[in-house]
């Protein structure tokens, strides 16, 4: 039998030595940060420039879509458009898409108006109308009648009608600044077909890192206007409004991407500042504060195997987000759907609580061809929302980004001329690499491999935007749940010991097996 | 008969309702029609929010029978944490609100929040495993995915570009050229199979929407 060679050994190492060599590394960089310089991206600019271009005063929709993995990488950005939209006396109609997004959404509004000089006035300079179910079609639907949807009321409950800033307010046309903060890639052109297509809105996205080159197609076409994607987008943001107490470096701390001074004190201790409240909030705060480091070290064993630990900590989460998305959901069907039969003229919305309640009927054999019926409604209105402007917003618009004078060839820089060229070719040989129904033996075949290079390249631009996508997570996690603040450090350390006597004791005895 | 109201009825209700959002948006005569398609939208998203308690149902279900039937599921009693933290929060969310300042927004920021962040954290160990397994010049097509992707990932580290600034404009080069003129066919191809599948589904030659 032959030796293996060093590098093939080298490739055979098990992964759980390279996540802790990327472990170690990632904590020494953390607890000791370095200082470098770093140029400011035409991204991060135009997203800059677009903030300040909106007019003063003008009505702007705030999608708020972040989640609590990918905030540490958004909220700064996302809190500072904000400031700079109230600092214009811009007037903003808050929503979200995502039943996980609402105490985030409560969160960045109190710190905007928090770092605020002036008095912000709820109902004037801002309004909160909460989570809004449906996914696409419920945003084509609140775009098409933002009352009907909401039914009249914000999240606390008080009629739109007595609120001055949804004066005129009512639908799509009405907002015609938007931004969207998005902690997935797949839900941006879902807003481009539903609202910057149909109704003209002028469009920025806040985005997580690995967005970019998913993104990028639509900012070549103007779609959207701009974007600030990922803790680059966000330390920009802080570092071109001047808030950034290092105007001119920016720290390289957790691993190979970097964050900002403030961000670091913000994010990290931004439960910290919780703590002055009081004997009893202090008590719940501090507990939570453990409660949080623990479960994130539990649930970080699983890069050692599946096992005991990991696994009980994944169930309860389990069992907690289950509970959350129900909780939230029903209270939309109960406030949007089974109140409003009681209102004068709603006693038409008997029709969708009664549907809803047949979608249960699937639970049982003999009635499960019941939920047919409101799942029929479901997937009809949505198929019809999304091709109706998928043909615009993902077809024709596309194919008119490969002409001029969006990629115009002649009258540019030879450099220009060609990257149009590679976009135009580019884009048609890999929608021809999707064409799975005949084989490509003649001259065709270099199209076909050539789009198969392109797309590969686009992966690959993926990829390395997804690396520094995961390291974010990652910080933000070590920072803001195990390393923060200091004074609770010993519980997280004392809880890593014990959960690795655990582990001993489990893997000897038998209890749990390493994989 | 039977057959009639559990499969041909659901169908056509797709049918004619997708066609008709289509029809509502390319044709103006529709117009008196606008207020009955806004009342299906906007029972839809009634809908969607109801059929959330579906899967939940569904994955109490698969816990409880797990539970009940112990002897026979080695892991069972992880089930017992789950059906525990589930009927906690339930319980938080139906007597004490969702509030700031309730216990159901408690175990949000300080369990649910961060267990979240963890477990998506733990992709960024897989992902460098990955790519220091996967990521060498095996051929031309590797060689592609990996140059793409180093120089963007380079193009994000400070460290690198505050001595190296060339990497930023390359990068915006790959992200600007080769992944627009990718995710441009492969957007323009995801469409087309949207708008077919759909056409599938409203022409019956897809019942297994249903379910």
């Amino acid at each position: 039998m032959s030796e293996k060679s060093f590098m093939e050994k080298a490739l055979d190492l098990d992964h759980r030595i390279i996540a802790s060599v990327v472990f170690v590394i990632i904590t020494v960089i953390l607890l000791y940060p370095i200082s470098v310089p770093f140029p400011i991206s035409t991204y991060g600019q135009a997203y800059y420039d677009f903030v300040h271009s909106i007019p003063a005063g003008s009505t702007v929709g705030f999608m708020m879509g972040d989640t609590p993995s990918t905030k540490p990488q958004m909220k700064p950005s996302t809190v500072l458009t904000m400031e700079i939209l109230w600092e214009k006396n811009c007037k903003i109609i808050y929503w979200c898409d995502q039943a996980i997004s609402i105490p985030l959404m409560y969160e960045y509004i109190e710190d905007a108006v928090a770092k605020l000089d002036r008095e912000l006035e709820y109902g004037v300079d801002y309004v909160n109308l909460g989570y809004i179910a449906g996914e696409e079609t419920g945003q084509a639907a609140f775009f098409k009648d933002i009352r009907a949807v909401t039914a009249g009321v914000d999240i606390y409950g008080t009629n739109l009608d007595e609120l001055p800033i949804m004066d005129e307010v009512n639908d799509g046309y009405d907002m015609p600044y938007g931004f969207t903060n998005n902690a997935c890639q797949c839900s941006q052109p879902q807003y481009v077909r539903q609202w910057q297509m149909p109704y003209g809105v002028q469009l920025g996205t806040i985005n997580c890192a690995m967005d970019l080159p998913a993104i990028s197609l639509y900012l070549a076409t103007g779609q959207i206007k701009g974007t600030a994607y990922g803790l680059l987008g966000s330390a920009e943001m802080e570092f071109l409004t001047e808030l950034s107490v290092l105007p001119t470096v920016r720290l390289w701390p957790c691993h190979l991407q970097g964050c900002t001074s403030p961000y670091l004190s913000s994010w990290g201790t931004s439960s910290t500042s919780r703590q002055d409240q009081g004997g009893r909030a202090n008590m719940a705060v501090t507990v939570g504060m453990i409660l949080a480091s623990w479960i994130c070290i539990m649930l970080l064993t699983l890069l050692y195997g599946d096992n005991i630990v990991s696994r009980t900590a994944e169930h309860i989460y389990m069992g907690v987000i289950a509970a959350y998305e129900l909780i939230i959901n029903l209270k939309f069907f109960y406030e949007k759907g089974v109140l409003q039969i009681a209102q004068p003229g709603g006693t038409h919305f008997i029709i969708p609580v009664i549907l809803g309640i047949m979608i249960y009927f699937r639970l049982s054999e003999r009635t499960r061809w019941l939920y047919r019926y409101p799942m029929a409604i479901l997937m009809g209105s949505m198929l019809g929302v999304t091709i109706r402007t998928t043909v615009f917003s993902q077809i024709i618009d596309q194919m008119l980004g490969n002409f001029p004078p969006i990629a115009p060839i002649l009258g540019v820089p030879a450099g220009q001329a060609i990257s149009n060229l590679i976009i135009i070719f580019g884009s048609l040989s890999a929608l021809v690499f999707f064409i799975f129904s005949r084989e490509f033996t003649g001259p065709e075949r270099y199209v076909h491999r050539f789009g198969r290079l392109v797309l590969l390249g686009g992966f690959g631009a993926t990829y390395g935007n997804t690396v520094s996508y995961r390291y974010e997570l990652m910080a933000g996690t070590f920072i803001s749940n195990i390393l923060r603040p200091a004074e609770l450090l010993p519980y997280s350390f004392g809880f890593v010991i014990a959960v690795a006597i655990v582990l001993v004791i489990a893997f000897k005895t038998g209890i749990s097996q390493w994989d | 008969m039977s057959e009639t109201y559990k499969t041909t009825i659901p169908l056509f209700i797709i049918s004619v309702l997708g066609i008709w959002m289509v029809a509502e948006y390319f044709l103006p005569f529709l117009s008196p029609l606008i207020p009955l398609t806004d009342m299906i939208r906007n029972y839809s998203t009634i809908l969607a929010s109801a059929a959330w308690g579906v899967g939940t149902a569904i994955l109490c279900l698969l816990h409880g029978r797990r539970v009940y039937r112990q002897s026979k599921d080695p892991f069972w009693g992880y089930s017992i944490l789950f059906l525990v933290s589930f009927v906690v929060m339930l319980l938080l969310g139906l007597f004490q609100g969702t509030t700031s300042g309730s216990g159901f927004n408690w175990l949000y920021t300080y369990l649910m929040a961060p267990a979240h962040q963890a477990l998506y954290s733990t992709t960024a160990f897989y992902v460098t495993s990955a790519g220091y397994r996967v990521f060498r010049f095996r051929n031309l097509d590797a060689s592609v995915l990996m140059i793409c992707g180093m120089f963007v990932l380079w193009s994000v580290l400070p460290l690198l570009t505050g001595f190296i600034p060339i990497l930023v404009p390359i990068a915006k080069w790959i992200n600007d050229t080769i992944a627009v003129a990718a995710y441009r066919g492969f957007v323009m191809g995801v469409a087309l199979g949207i708008i077919g599948l759909s056409l599938r589904v409203f022409l019956h030659k897809h019942k297994e929407v249903l379910g």
